[in-house]
């Protein structure tokens, strides 16, 4: 039954990696992507690199480019300037927070390698976001899936996994108990980005008894009727998935008396993992 | 050397007051056979009450100076705070030491917290954005969160009236958002090459909406909204290729659009019958109607420049008026037109005779 559910994360990922872009910057200044940041779900990357020329990521045409602190309308432009490019694919790139007076707002037709404009001072505090927006869809693509990989092998890092239920929380170590009942699986876990920050995974799998029972990939996020929503295979409403602190939350898992083995499978974009199981007493 | 200090800037307040006494008083500018610019006051802002009763208040906000004062020249509040303040004529709202921003009354009492990012007014309400630039938050009144608005992609245009807020994206789809957050409509414009909402209106009904979309070609857009809907009611392709936000206004009974073009400002009809250019420079604009006179007002903005424009729709031009260098804010209320800078309001009423 699950495996139809599984191939579509699968398939997404196969036809969006036949879509070829550069990376618009070292990729060695990611310093985080695709995943929950600062109360929000971050639908891009945010790149570390004062001062540096953000490049095209492929060949296309500037659609929009505003560097003024607002639109007409008052709305804010995020981190002071909004650029965009679409792309004969159908994608569209995405820039925030070019330096004000650096975009080059002058360009129509744009190619591979082109400076869009300069990454804020470093006293600014402030960096450029890079997004990949699939025009078609609807819908932002984790932008891993579209560039060129980097060299990672580091496993990511899973900094608790606890059950929770109302205000109790149980944090899972050896030789744990829990009582019967419905739980939420809350899962921390993280990705070190190449600055050296904690960034989000690329996958996560909770096998139950044998049996996997959550299965998430972080490769897209969208909006619809101004709700946002994650993840193509099970398009979570991001308010159901994530808690206020940024952790995720599976379930309500249904635990029964006896004994129960929980193993969670974190992997990272270039195919890293960590692996936990437990074994828990249900009473 | 505070003496002097103090003796430099009151010298420079009398000699602001003495220009805008001579430009406006001593060289009234013939609007037309019937209609004429006349100053009635010029007041300093500099010696301002902290906190002053009074009635209705217009809201002033020029570089770092914020505040209120009557239509007939009472200054009622005056601050300052380095990054300015956004103000309605009802609250306004500035950074809170918590790191956010907070909502303040006119009056001056603070009323709440807001989330969100780079809070503003539009159409009275408040609001603010996220720092992807993807949602919308809507205040009431007193400051509590009335909703959130997830937009497809990053807004690229955004309008409000007292009912509808609407957003565009870089994406080209427009949609708008009722009173109470729910999804009022959701359209993707098309006809050209490229899509993306470059500029939006709201008309203050919340009946229509117009964009101003695509690139190869760019387009004109109004909908309007039928039964439970908004469909497209008129639309016209344009010359431009902006790739730019570009500014967007109703005027008179939502029947004329005015939009930026290269020429101009352009003022189309949206039953098609009229099509008609002000021929004033203007990289953005704000636009007022005087149902009283039939007269409608054109603030045009360009290079740091401000120009006045009195007109008879749809485009009978009457007259124009160059406002000083240094206006920093312009409000026009009826046919009178208040304006000045961070020391200085000022008042100018047309009339006729």
């Amino acid at each position: 039954m699950k495996r139809p559910i599984l191939l579509v994360p699968a398939v997404f990922i196969l036809v969006m990696g036949l879509v070829a872009f550069e990376w618009p910057v070292d990729p060695s200044s990611l310093r985080f992507n695709f995943g929950f940041s600062g109360g929000s779900f971050k639908r891009g990357s945010e790149l570390g690199v004062p001062d540096a020329v953000i490049s095209a990521p492929a060949d296309g045409d500037l659609v929009f480019a505003c560097d003024a602190p607002r639109l007409p309308g008052g709305y804010p432009l995020p981190d002071g300037s909004l650029a965009a490019i679409s792309h004969d694919s159908g994608m569209m790139s995405i820039y925030t927070g070019i330096q004000p007076g650096s975009l080059s707002s002058y360009m129509g037709a744009v190619r591979t390698g082109d400076p869009i404009g300069v990454a804020p001072q470093a006293v600014s505090g402030r960096f450029v976001s890079f997004y990949v927006y699939d025009s078609r869809e609807k819908r932002f693509v984790n932008p891993f899936i579209l560039l060129p990989k980097m060299g990672d092998d580091k496993p990511p890092v899973i900094r608790s996994i606890t059950f929770r239920s109302g205000k109790d929380e149980i944090q899972l170590d050896r030789g744990v108990s829990v009582r019967q009942g419905a739980w939420l699986l809350v899962i921390d876990a993280s990705d070190m980005s190449p600055m050296g920050l904690p960034s989000a995974p690329f996958e996560l799998r909770v096998v139950i008894d044998g049996s996997e029972r959550f299965h998430t990939v972080y490769d897209a996020a969208w909006a619809s009727s101004g709700e946002s929503h994650l993840f193509s295979a099970q398009a979570v409403p991001e308010k159901d998935f994530f808690l206020a602190d940024g952790r995720a939350g599976f379930g309500p898992v249904s635990l029964t008396r006896g004994t129960m083995m929980l193993t969670v499978i974190v992997t990272d974009f270039s195919g890293n993992k960590r692996e936990v199981t437990y074994s828990i007493q249900v009473q | 050397m505070q003496e002097s200090g103090l003796r430099l800037r009151l010298g420079a307040i009398l000699l602001t007051l003495l220009a805008l006494v001579t430009y406006f008083f001593l060289l009234p500018e013939r609007m037309s056979t019937d209609l004429s610019a006349r100053s009635l006051w010029s007041v300093s802002l500099m010696e301002a009450p902290d906190l002053a009763e009074g009635g209705s208040r217009i809201a002033f906000s020029a570089g770092p100076r914020y505040g209120y004062f009557s239509s007939d020249g009472q200054v009622f509040f005056v601050a300052e705070h380095p990054g300015g303040a956004q103000i309605s004529d009802t609250s306004y709202i500035l950074p809170s030491s918590s790191g956010g921003f907070s909502l303040f009354s006119a009056e001056g009492e603070e009323r709440a917290v807001l989330v969100g990012t780079g809070p503003f007014f539009s159409a009275g309400r408040a609001f603010s954005g996220s720092r992807d630039g993807m949602t919308v938050n809507s205040f009431d009144s007193y400051g509590s969160l009335q909703w959130s608005y997830s937009f497809p992609s990053q807004l690229s245009a955004f309008d409000a009236s007292s009912s509808l807020v609407v957003g565009g994206t870089v994406d080209g789809i427009l949609e708008g958002v009722a009173m109470d957050g729910t999804r009022a409509f959701s359209f993707a414009p098309g006809g050209s090459r490229l899509d993306v909402v470059l500029g939006v209106a709201v008309s203050p009904s919340g009946d229509r909406v117009a964009a101003m979309t695509g690139i190869d070609s760019q387009r004109l857009v109004v909908l309007g909204r039928g039964g439970g809907d908004y469909r497209v009611i008129s639309h016209r392709y344009l010359e431009s290729n902006y790739r730019e936000p570009t500014r967007l206004a109703f005027l008179q009974d939502e029947r004329y659009i005015l939009y930026r073009r290269s020429d101009g400002v352009g003022v189309w009809g949206i039953d098609g019958n009229c099509d008609e250019i002000l021929p004033v420079a203007a990289q953005d604009f704000s636009v007022a109607y005087d149902p009283a006179y039939d007269v409608a007002y054109l603030v045009a903005l360009n290079g740091g420049m401000s120009t006045l424009v009195a007109f008879r729709p749809p485009a009978r031009i009457l007259g124009k008026v160059s406002l000083p260098d240094a206006t920093m804010y312009i409000n026009i209320i009826g046919s009178s037109v208040y304006f000045g800078n961070a020391t200085t309001v000022s008042r100018l009423d047309f009339v006729e005779e």
